[in-house]
């Protein structure tokens, strides 16, 4: 036991020095003008210690440390005409924050879309960006309030990771629930993630059907774990423009009778005429037979396939099966 | 995928506190620490930590200075860390989906605000790329009218698609809170033409009035919709059908115990998923699917 707490309080005191050390190189390679080598950074930068070997894999670490961060250490030479020793140095314009123009009212309004989070994901990234931005030294204008309190629907916990690996470009799989509940592991090209009445929608290059799939968030059945570095792929573009024409092309017409005054959600999308007295056709697009199968059953009695026929004997084929089964 | 580790957290914070205390001189351990997410312990712990730190040399004039001033905390020296840093791709989104919401909501906002958040949105994108985008959707499209009448208490007209009586109807309702449940946003709401509380879909919503009247509800009851449990039976296992009823697998043997709201909703539930579901029990509730579906069948008599 005294052994372990003794080990613990080893690793405490290194933790707090590798953080010196890591705000020490950034503050030397942001510092300087021209670029730094590795032995004047080993040489100056305070922390460095060990053998030669020892220091270059801390070095090593470290850069991949700020890397992690979004700090960007660069490697380069003072002069190109001469053949010096390679260098490092921090760009302060890679570094430092991009937004310019930023006034009272956006302080306000990004303090506002920051606690909109609240305590779900992301919430921390809200407010740790917020806070850099407050390090502007700019008032918040609280008049600039809308009054809304929180972001509607539930906040996947796959989120964070998934905006992570579609910013750097990394594969990632995750178990997703299949449409006949069977749960398959996916391996994908993550490309866009959007948000639509609610859910939230990932659209990506599916790896083992080679074609592009949209898949809800709260159909995951795991976490997601990366499965390659960054910048492994390139997005589809020609693919993400065909998933779109998709959208609106290859549909079939249902031409549907509906019931005067009913039908509401059937009515939504469709070009309505009149039959007689107590009926009026719709004509409705449609991609898939059982989707609009069962929209129109959903209207009960209150709506009914004209055409096509091969949607009307389906349907009366389901229905005899239901009869049958309640029967 | 692998999180920061404590340490590369704690150089994030303290690559962050230089600009934020140069920029808020003088301001308290405690709202310091709070800003930051820490006890005033641990902020304490991580200024001296800071002290430490500075330019190569590391003699009192490159250190940066940590000036604590009964219990006031202002730096100095630090020149070279005091440029705010640069925003990570996990800030930008969670800015830029905020914002988005917030644009969505801004119905009734002068348009000198609507303009800044635009503004924001395209220099937030300019980072980040198309690559996230929340789509002008239903269900936040009423959100800020709905909260301006619950904060004024003012009667609401809706005009509302109930899918259960498959009708727009006109509803006047005292509004009493938004919530958000299975991945949709509601508003309870007293409703006058039902006299009862009443969730509504905000996606269902299909225009909705602020009325002069001042609402006359103002508290939430628990709801007083009686309860039923019904017994399906699910063939095969579909992913639609598990999602329709709430649940994440279809039991062996697929017969299924849930509870329902209303047996209207289970009438057309079974008759639009037929034949892959069938209502058990209750007998009488069969019953009057049996007759759904014969008359359903009778509209395509020849």
């Amino acid at each position: 036991m005294f052994f372990l707490d003794a080990d613990v309080q080893q690793r405490a005191h290194t933790v707090s020095r590798k953080s010196e050390r890591l705000v020490n190189l950034t503050i030397a390679l942001l510092a300087t003008k021209r670029y730094l080598t590795k032995a004047e950074i080993f040489k100056t930068v305070a922390g460095y210690s060990g053998d030669a070997e020892a220091k270059d894999r801390m070095f090593e670490r470290d850069k991949d440390d700020l890397r992690s961060l979004g700090i960007n250490i660069e490697l380069g030479t003072f002069d190109p005409l001469f053949e010096d020793e390679a260098g490092y140095r921090i760009k302060p314009e890679n570094y430092a924050l991009q937004l310019s123009d930023i006034d009272a009212t956006s302080i306000a309004l990004l303090s506002q879309a920051s606690k909109l989070w609240r305590e779900a994901a992301l919430g921390s990234s809200a407010q740790s960006g917020l806070r850099k931005l407050k390090s502007l030294g700019i008032d918040s204008d609280v008049d600039a309030i809308v009054n809304i309190t929180s972001i509607p629907g539930d906040i996947p916990e796959q989120i964070e990771d998934l905006i992570e690996a579609i910013t750097e470009k990394r594969i990632v799989a995750f178990e997703y629930r299949g449409e006949d509940l069977s749960i398959s592991l996916r391996t994908v090209e993550p490309y866009r993630l959007s948000n639509s009445r609610g859910y939230w929608y990932l659209i990506a290059m599916d790896k083992d059907k080679q074609a592009l799939r949209t898949f809800r968030l709260d159909r995951f059945a795991s976490s997601v774990s990366a499965k390659s570095g960054s910048g492994a792929f390139t997005i589809d573009v020609e693919a993400l423009d065909a998933m779109e024409l998709l959208e609106s092309d290859d549909l079939s017409v249902a031409r549907v009778a509906i019931r005067k005054g009913k039908g509401a959600a059937l009515r939504a999308h469709a070009t309505i005429s009149e039959l007689d007295a107590e009926w009026d056709i719709a004509e409705i697009q449609y991609r898939s037979d059982a989707h609009i199968i069962r929209e129109v059953l959903w209207a009960g009695e209150s709506a009914y396939i004209l055409e096509p026929l091969d949607l009307r004997e389906a349907i009366v084929s389901i229905l005899n099966k239901a009869v049958a089964q309640h029967g | 995928m692998a999180k920061l580790t404590a340490p590369i957290q704690e150089v994030s914070r303290l690559l962050d506190l230089v600009p934020y205390l140069s920029t808020h001189s003088h301001i308290s351990l405690k709202e310091l620490a709070t800003e930051f997410g820490l006890t005033e312990k641990e902020m304490a712990n991580e200024l001296t930590a800071l002290s430490m730190c500075g330019l190569p040399g590391y003699t009192p004039y490159e250190l940066i200075e940590i000036f604590f001033d009964s219990g006031f905390v202002s730096i100095n020296n630090h020149e070279a860390l005091d440029i705010p840093r640069a925003l990570t791709s996990l800030e930008v989104a969670s800015l830029l989906i905020g914002l988005e919401i917030l644009r969505d909501s801004a119905t009734e906002q002068d348009d000198r605000v609507i303009a800044k958040i635009d503004k924001l949105i395209t220099q937030l994108r300019n980072l980040i790329g198309e690559s996230i985008e929340v789509h002008n959707s239903e269900s936040t499209a009423h959100l800020a009218a709905l909260h301006k009448a619950i904060a004024s208490r003012q009667v609401v007209e809706l005009n509302y698609l109930s899918p259960v009586r498959d009708e727009i109807t006109v509803r006047t309702v005292d509004p009493l809170e938004v919530s958000v449940e299975n991945g949709h946003t509601y508003l309870v709401a007293f409703c006058h033409t039902q006299n009862s509380q009443r969730n509504f879909r905000l996606d269902r919503i299909q225009s909705l009035k602020i009325l002069e009247t001042a609402a006359s509800a103002t508290k939430i009851t628990e709801p007083n919709q009686e309860v039923d449990e019904v017994l399906f039976k699910v063939s095969g296992s579909e992913r639609a059908i598990a999602e329709l009823l709430g649940v994440s697998e279809i039991p062996r043997g697929g017969e299924l115990a849930i509870e329902i709201f209303s047996p209207q909703w289970v009438r057309r539930a079974v008759a639009a998923y037929s034949p892959d579901l069938a209502l058990l029990k209750p007998a009488e509730l069969r019953r009057q699917i049996s007759g759904d579906l014969a008359n359903i069948l009778a509209l395509y008599a020849p």
